[in-house]
């Protein structure tokens, strides 16, 4: 029987990132580079060895490169936005292709490590929702030959959250401060939570600090950068009681923190860490306990929906049925229900907003379908998100069975919650 | 009270098939719709493994499988264990399945006739009107000369529908006038018109109606009636596909007008067979 297992992958432009369950330990373990075994981050560049036919990732790429002839393709993200291609081995590869290839040598070049080993189920960690990358990353489970509810694709953001919340109560007793440090800049998340009232909430407040604070900016100046996030550091944590920092991204890998970490460590715990979002992308791939803290509480974060939506039944008691449940992403939000109209030809949808406990009600008439008898009229309602708080409620025309065939027609109702 | 159902049940991949009917189906509304309005044709033989499997195979009601093993044993009723499907969903309120009942309970009083009748109505409504004319014939038969004047006009009128959808013309015609005679309803007279409006040329239909001491407005309805009929079967989809096959004989395209042609008279003749079943 093969090893099954529960991937987190931190999916980011230069490096990946790997995790694992381990069910002994019951914690995601990083996976190192198999050529070195000091460093979990695998360069995101692949390497087609002409004399092997083969290709390579990561730090085998690297390593394969300076050894044999072949091609390497690097840059992969950025070409990819660009929409090109490039030839290989006289074989055209858009970089589309390349892309995807790369995510799943990435993770076959850790199944490999095992006799027989199978994906359970993989999350990805992106930074931030991207349409093109999620589209893309969304017809990798083809290509990895499972079922397309293997894998999901998830953000840094949420990934951090399953970090924190699957660590020690303590840690998130009170606020607690992430700190991501990319190329792109700083980012900061305080994460509060509420527990006094209903629903019990967990409250995510980003401040995009990177037009302040960058790399690039400082260059070799490390002292003022540990300065000027001692003094933004300073600001923010007076904010809420903040019981735990977490630290993350290449901008904390040099020793450059000194006042800062004076800071920071006044009477709170802080953590730094290069795999907090493949660890938490893990955790959400194993779901269960893992994800309580999602059943616990309303988490409201700029990227999950605030609303139920759904339809009322209209019978003595009101009855409220949910299309979609909200506090989930709203890239990974969609649900459908069947109903048959029984004496009227009118729907009354209900958006229920969950953190301000406000509800509004829109009838739409389903008009054009042919006359039928009553209760012979089936429809399909979904719901599509195209951000967190804008979407359409699609209604098609079913019909009933062959009694009465569909029109095929579809309705689109368009909100914004 | 205007409402919404929320189906619960799952989808079945494969359809149970009323075999007398030949109607498939596939979710639990579906079946509810049809006990509800097709008591009539249904037999407690139907009532089988076959349809017990299917609700627990099929659309996973696992518990109203069992429950329909453990009463079709137990009771003779069909109605029994019909209004047992009913009650197992909420397609069908309480007070909807207490007036099924009642009708069923009058059903049960009408007189051997009048069930046969609404038993080849059935079929009609189904479009078997092979068999649907068979049993008319059989209850027309029965019924003899003595039988109530409107009852037997309204074989005769259904009778003569059959017959119609069976292209057979002068059969229609005979039995719409029959139905006439007895039952004295517009619509059998009207029945008659559209036989001869659709088998005849417009004069001929005009001097049909003059004959039977109708106005010229009259003439004018039923000329309507059957454009805006033909309006509808331009619509169809067998219609489309005989013009694109007409219009592609006239460009010389034999292949593909012999193609098409294929397919219209497969898809009729299947039509014509299911009648037959």
């Amino acid at each position: 029987m093969s090893d099954l297992f529960y991937i987190g992958m931190d999916l980011c432009p230069d490096f990946t990132q790997l995790s694992y369950y381990n069910d002994i330990t019951r914690e995601p373990e990083s996976v190192s580079q198999l050529n070195n075994k000091e460093t979990y981050l695998m360069p995101n560049v692949l390497f087609y060895s002409v004399d092997t036919e083969h290709w390579y990732v990561g730090s085998e790429a690297s390593e394969a490169r300076f050894n044999e002839k072949g091609i390497v393709v690097d840059n992969i993200f950025e070409h990819l936005a660009a929409n090109e291609s490039i030839t290989v081995a006289d074989q055209v590869y858009s970089y589309e292709d390349l892309f995807l290839m790369m995510v799943k040598l990435h993770i076959d070049s850790f199944l490999y490590r095992y006799e027989t080993a199978e994906v359970k189920k993989l999350v990805i960690s992106i930074p931030e929702y991207d349409a093109e990358l999620f589209n893309l990353l969304s017809r990798l489970y083809e290509l990895m030959e499972v079922s397309q509810d293997t894998v999901e694709i998830t953000s840094h953001l949420d990934s951090g959250l399953y970090y924190i919340f699957n660590q020690p109560h303590e840690i998130w007793n009170n606020s607690v401060a992430l700190y991501d440090y990319s190329n792109d800049g700083l980012n900061y998340y305080r994460i509060d939570v509420t527990r006094n009232e209903e629903p019990q909430l967990i409250q995510v407040t980003r401040e995009d600090y990177s037009s302040v604070m960058s790399l690039s900016k400082y260059g070799t100046d490390v002292y003022q950068m540990d300065l000027d996030f001692a003094h933004l550091a300073e600001t923010e944590l007076k904010k809420a009681y903040i019981s735990a920092v977490f630290l993350t991204g290449i901008g904390f890998t040099n020793k450059w923190m000194k006042r800062s970490t004076d800071v920071l460590c006044a009477g709170r715990r802080v953590f730094a860490g290069q795999n907090i979002y493949t660890k938490g992308a893990c955790y959400r791939a194993v779901g269960g306990e893992y994800a309580e803290f999602y059943q616990d509480y309303f988490v409201n974060t700029k990227e999950n929906v605030t609303n139920d939506i759904g339809i009322t039944l209209g019978d003595e008691d009101d009855t409220f049925v949910p299309i979609i449940r909200g506090g989930s992403q709203w890239y990974n939000t969609s649900g459908n229900i069947s109903v048959i109209l029984d004496d009227t030809d009118r729907i009354t949808i209900v958006y229920r907003d969950l953190v301000s406990k406000e509800e509004r009600r829109e009838t739409v008439r389903i008009h054009g379908l042919p006359q039928r008898p009553n209760k012979t009229t089936k429809l399909l309602l979904s719901v599509e998100f195209e951000s967190p708080h804008a979407g359409a409620v699609v209604v098609k025309d079913l019909g009933f069975g062959k009694l009465f065939p569909t029109t095929n027609k579809i309705y689109r109702k368009e909100f914004t919650v | 009270m205007a409402k919404i159902i929320l189906c619960t049940s799952k989808e079945a991949s494969a359809p149970f098939t009323f075999l007398n009917t030949k109607v498939e189906i596939y979710t639990y509304e579906e079946l509810c719709f049809y006990i509800y309005n097709n008591t009539i044709l249904i037999s407690k033989s139907m009532l089988s493994e076959k349809l017990f499997d299917w609700i627990r195979d099929e659309i996973g009601m696992e518990d109203l499988s069992q429950r329909l093993y453990s009463l079709v044993n137990k009771i003779t009723s069909t109605q029994d264990l019909l209004i047992e499907i009913l009650s197992a969903g909420s397609y069908y309120s309480v007070d909807e399945i207490a007036s099924y009942a009642e009708e069923w309970a009058s059903f049960k009083k009408l007189s051997h006739l009048e069930k046969e009748k609404k038993k080849a109505d059935g079929y009609l409504g189904y479009r078997r009107y092979i068999k649907a004319a068979t049993l008319y014939d059989d209850l027309i038969a029965e019924a003899g000369e003595n039988a109530e004047p409107v009852f037997l006009g309204n074989i005769y009128h259904n009778r003569a529908i059959a017959a119609a959808n069976n292209l057979d013309i002068k059969d229609a015609k005979t039995f719409f006038l029959q139905a006439y005679e007895l039952n004295q309803n517009p619509e059998s007279l009207r029945g008659y018109f559209y036989v001869i409006a659709v088998t005849e040329d417009t004069a001929t239909l005009r001097e049909e109606v003059r004959t039977k001491g109708l106005s010229e407005d009259y003439f004018e309805d039923i000329l309507e009636e059957i454009e805006n009929s033909k309006a509808d079967v331009r619509e169809m989809t067998i219609f489309a596909m005989l013009q694109r096959a007409a219009y592609n004989k006239m460009n010389k395209n034999l292949s593909d007008y012999d193609k098409r042609m294929d397919i219209i008279l497969g898809d009729l003749k299947e039509d014509f067979r299911e009648q037959t079943i």
